[in-house]
């Protein structure tokens, strides 16, 4: 048995092998995404590009302007003249958030105390306007604040206040990368596994070559093992990658168990090579196979908590989020890698993923055999 | 360059992808499909991202703060843990994302003039959900401090009748009820129609590998003519996908267009040149299926989501990353598309963005006709 799977392992590292052009690729492509992901997310939402329209140009409107600067939050690029102006440049895109202080800002602050301004955000961007809007409306209050000591002559300290203790915890310096790159880790062990998976079987189906595979003594449970070993085997090489690239580049901290990792990574992988399996079931061509696994996948991706809190989404994809293997993978990977998590909390999670592998393989296993 | 056998190739080329029925559900309906499924997932209201209250202090300062915070609306108060315990818990087992501490001592604090502080906890796995939470937060926080103060003064003999300071007026421009899914739909058909150019390569692929592109190379048609032969279709079948795709968010999401429908679907066609002329470079290049999709995913999937200016304002990317994503061509078209839906923008403003997509077409077109001649020379 162990023997004669182990001749079709022998001929799978043969074929990979004879293609180094795609080998590389497939161990390229990791890298490439962790890149990818790595950097662009590390600009979070930085620097907000922001125009100017000081119409009204006293001590008041600059000092105005200076707190916005000042708050970390507004990158003040532009200063222009006219309304028409401002509008030009949200339009291009170039800024993203407008102040306009009216004239008479300044002299109505001092004769009433009081005067508006306007703020406009560029509502085409949402994940940007509505933290824009916090922002502008903190400064504008903590300007007040200042504005109330000067008119009454009150020292700041001894004025009742309330100080926010911001405390950020799993990842303290909030770097994305924290938060994509075990996502990541769960993404390849979920994604690029399965389509391996499925692709080794059907190109066997496409070139005709299953047949003279079954023929031979062969059981289908020696022909899947065999073959996809190395392919399980090159998944896990990706995942070892991606660890080492986010420990030792990115900096991504493993706070917890890295066995447990690897443990609960290789309960993934089988529920990666059971929806593989299942999949190489239905389609005849590795087109199909492909387009299959990706149409499968990419809601998976968008619908498991990778990029999107799962508890912010409409109820109906909440509860197709809990069909998604993924969603548990990512729980598990996030959960040991950020915050350090053991089996104790872990423990649901680690067994949805079981009874997803159970589940899929017996699926798959059963079509396999009747499709052979 | 003859038109007639031009023609001819794109007649073949249109019956192939019409007959292979996968490939034409791919290039016309996986968009429309996608964007359901994105526009759903991505129209996420950070406002119901859970919340934990602990209050130590149990004064009437300290509820105030908290209820008033519950009914800011702006974020969702679910838990009202007992202890710390019981709050870290709560963040560890990812039940809530963000938690407000308010120690004991609060209210004397601010009696006694004194600054009170209280602790904001925010789940820092989430970047963006923290940030989020933690505007919100503050935000508040500084807005009831300054009531506080305003009382406080009252109560001090200084007469402050109608409250002194800055008002701000808020004016969201294009999505004035920030809606956030009327803002994500135009950038998310942008970056879904990133599509047909992966259905394109993986076919073009796939038929390198089987070996009928040799059948066609025997013939008297000329590279040129067969490139362009096979591109043209595709960027017809793109264009379907893309009407497609603005019905659906016109009509199911309701996101406003204001701009021109026809210059919606000529700009279009314009980034299909580009995207699709991309693809079938790099079919040209790959040395299997495998590999092409594993390329294609790279080039027109991921960073059509997160280098397109989708999530992240280009405008703070560092240069190297500005540099990558101007190369993309989903960038320009997320800008050409929110320009005609949210901006109402005509040719006047979009102008730039079209004409470096037609540069990209173009240039890359011309390479992939001379290196295809190379490679089967």
């Amino acid at each position: 048995m162990i023997r004669r799977t182990l001749a079709i392992t022998r001929k799978e590292v043969i074929h990979i092998l004879r293609d180094p052009r795609t080998l590389a690729i497939m161990f390229l492509m990791p890298v490439m995404q962790l890149i990818l992901f790595g950097y662009t997310a590390t600009t979070d939402i930085g620097l907000l590009p922001t125009v100017v329209l000081d119409q009204d140009r006293t001590l008041q409107s600059r000092e105005l302007v200076d707190a916005y600067r000042a708050s970390n939050y507004f990158d003040i690029l532009f200063y222009v003249r006219s309304e028409a102006e401002l509008g030009r440049l949200i339009d291009g895109g170039q800024a993203k958030a407008g102040v306009i202080i009216p004239t008479g800002y300044g002299r109505r602050l001092t004769a009433e105390n009081r005067a508006s301004i306007a703020f406009v955000i560029d509502g085409s961007m949402p994940s940007v306007a509505t933290t824009a809007f916090s922002a502008a409306q903190t400064v504008a209050q903590a300007q007040s604040t200042v504005l109330i000591q000067r008119v009454y002559g009150i020292e700041v300290d001894e004025q009742p206040g309330i100080d926010v203790r911001p405390r950020v915890w799993y990842n303290p310096d909030m770097k994305s990368a924290n938060f994509m790159i075990p996502g990541l880790m769960a993404m390849i062990l979920q994604v690029q596994s399965t389509i391996l998976t499925a692709l080794s079987i059907v190109r066997e189906k496409e070139e005709g070559t299953i047949e003279q595979l079954i023929v031979t003594p062969l059981r289908s449970m020696e022909l899947i093992v065999g073959k996809v070993t190395p392919y399980m085997v090159i998944s896990l090489f990706n995942l070892m990658e991606v660890l080492l690239i986010g420990v030792f580049w990115f900096g991504v901290p493993i706070n917890g168990n890295i066995l447990l990792l690897l443990a609960l990574g290789l309960l993934a992988l089988l529920v990666s090579l059971g929806i593989g399996l299942f999949n190489s079931t239905i389609a005849s061509t590795q087109q199909e196979a492909i387009f299959l696994t990706f149409f499968l996948m990419l809601p998976f991706i968008f619908l498991s908590g990778f990029f999107f809190p799962l508890e912010a989404m409409p109820k109906v994809l909440q509860w197709i989020s809990y069909f998604i293997p993924l969603r548990y993978l990512l729980v598990i990977v996030r959960g040991i890698v950020l915050k350090g998590a053991g089996l104790s909390i872990l423990w649901d999670q680690a067994a949805a993923l079981a009874l997803f592998a159970i589940v899929m393989l017996a699926l798959a296993a059963s079509r396999f055999r009747k499709r052979l | 360059m003859d038109l007639r056998r031009t023609l001819s190739i794109i007649r073949k080329e249109t019956w192939h992808i019409l007959r292979d029925r996968r490939t034409f559900v791919l290039v016309t309906v996986s968009p429309v499909f996608l964007l359901l499924v994105f526009g759903y997932s991505m129209s996420v209201e950070i406002k119901n991202v859970a919340i934990a209250l602990l209050d130590y202090d149990q004064s009437a300062l300290s509820r105030r703060y908290l209820d008033g915070l519950a009914s800011t609306g702006d974020v969702l108060v679910r838990y009202w843990p007992q202890d710390y315990a019981e709050l870290q818990s709560r963040l560890e087992r990812r039940q809530a994302k963000a938690a407000v501490v308010i120690p004991t001592g609060f209210e004397s604090d601010i009696l006694a003039g004194r600054e009170a502080s209280l602790q904001v906890i925010v789940d820092g796995t989430d970047p963006n959900t923290a940030n989020h939470a933690m505007t919100h937060i503050r935000g508040y926080t500084q807005g009831l401090a300054l009531e506080i103060l305003g009382e406080t003064l009252q109560r001090q003999g200084i007469e402050s009748d109608e409250m002194i300071g800055i008002d701000l007026r808020m004016r969201t421009w294009y999505n004035p009820t920030l809606k956030p899914i009327f803002g994500w739909i135009p950038g998310i058909i942008a970056s879904v129609l990133g599509m047909p150019a992966v259905a394109a390569t993986l076919a073009l692929a796939g038929e390198k590998e089987k070996g009928t592109l040799e059948a066609l190379i025997a013939t008297p048609v000329r590279r040129s003519e067969l490139l362009l032969g096979k591109l043209i279709p595709y960027v017809l079948s793109g264009l379907l996908s893309a009407a497609l795709c603005a019905l659906v968010g016109i009509y199911w999401f309701g996101a406003p267009f204001r701009g021109s429908f026809l210059l919606y679907l000529l700009l279009s066609a314009d980034f299909f040149f580009a995207t699709l002329s991309l693809g079938m470079l790099i079919s040209v290049f790959v040395p299997s299926q495998q590999a092409a999709m594993a390329c294609a995913m790279l080039i027109f999937l991921f960073p059509g989501f997160f280098l397109s200016g989708l999530f992240y304002p280009i405008a703070s990317m560092s240069p190297m990353m500005k540099m990558e994503a101007y190369m993309m061509p989903t960038t320009h078209y997320v800008t050409i598309s929110r320009g005609l839906f949210l901006k109402g923008l005509d040719m006047e403003s979009l102008w730039p963005f079209a004409l470096a997509l037609l540069i990209m077409g173009t240039l890359v077109t011309a390479i992939a006709i001379l290196t295809f001649k190379k490679k089967l020379a």
